[in-house]
């Protein structure tokens, strides 16, 4: 193993302890347990087929993304790479995404460049859903949020000249960037370069066949973890 | 909390998913933190959900995961 791989793994492990400790500390073992005695194993149950579900859906649609780039999947080998990606990650973070790609690409003779492109489309689009999802909770929970920051941020900001001092410079360092866009993301440079490459990628899904099955299924992937999430609640 | 309060509970554990931690263990504290401090429940029972968040999700990837592996390692040759 090389000394940098060494140097990643053992960044994973310390930030995983960092967080053991901190959920650990202070922690009163027997109210957890009382706690815990009040869920719905039924409902915990229910939460983990819905995950399935939405393993299921993230098959599918990685189905429909290949078929116009002129590969034909099994369903039941993306579906069985993609959830032994998940294992994967476990151990190694994001690295399930490399392992789903290389058996699928094992399993179905897909090129595994392909496979990677694709994943990379999924993840923009992920990110896109989740800025969604973020906007819709602060809309819907803007009393509670506003609130809490209110309480937390703001007041405390109004009290620091510091704070607000870097806050007008971070504004006024955004406002160049902004200005200079057309430099920093020009095609030569190497943001420029990066930027045309995950926008080419972001392309490839609009050129699914199918692009309301493609939605539906997207929806369908994020309704099941809302449910995940609420089951648990 | 409601379906709301599960949007809210899905953005905390999505957040700590972006943090590289070995088997997305950052979930369990961004969703106790986010109801503790947002939403004022007990810092017990906040973590409770987290960790019971955290636990299903883990034993279902294992069981399942550890199930497609073998099957795929079968369908390949790995």
């Amino acid at each position: 193993m090389k000394r940098n791989e060494i140097l990643k793994y053992g960044l994973f492990a310390l930030v995983g302890a960092t967080i053991v400790y901190f959920i650990q500390k202070d922690f009163r073992w027997s109210e957890f347990v009382a706690n815990l005695k009040q869920a719905n194993i039924a409902l915990v149950v229910l939460s983990t087929l819905v995950g399935v579900l939405a393993v299921l859906f993230r098959a599918l649609r990685w189905q429909l993304i290949l078929e116009p780039l002129g590969y034909k999947t099994k369903l039941g080998n993306a579906y069985h790479s993609t959830r032994s990606g998940y294992l994967v990650n476990l151990g190694i973070p994001r690295a399930g995404e490399f392992s789903r790609c290389a058996m699928l690409s094992k399993s179905d003779n897909v090129p595994v460049y392909v496979l990677i492109g694709t994943v990379l489309s999924e993840r923009i689009l992920d990110i896109i859903l989740l800025l969604i999802v973020i906007i819709s909770a602060v809309m819907i929970q803007f009393d509670v949020l506003f609130s809490y920051i209110d309480e937390k941020v703001l007041s405390k900001l109004k009290d620091n000249t510091l704070v607000l001092i870097i806050g007008v410079a971070f504004l006024l360092g955004l406002l160049v960037v902004a200005f200079k866009a057309k430099k920093i993301f020009s095609a030569e440079t190497a943001i420029g370069k990066a930027a045309i490459g995950l926008f080419d990628g972001v392309k490839s899904i609009f050129t699914v066949k199918k692009p309301v099955l493609f939605v539906l299924y997207t929806v369908g992937i994020w309704v099941c973890y809302l449910m995940m999430t609420y089951f648990i609640l | 909390m409601g379906i709301s309060g599960g949007l809210s509970t899905l953005v905390f554990s999505s957040l700590g998913v972006i943090i590289p931690a070995p088997a997305g263990s950052a979930t369990v504290s961004s969703v106790y933190i986010g109801l503790n401090e947002i939403y004022n429940l007990p810092i017990q029972q906040a973590k409770a959900i987290g960790l019971v968040m955290f636990s299903a999700n883990i034993l279902m990837i294992i069981v399942s995961g550890t199930i497609s592996y073998i099957i795929m390692a079968g369908r390949t040759k790995v």
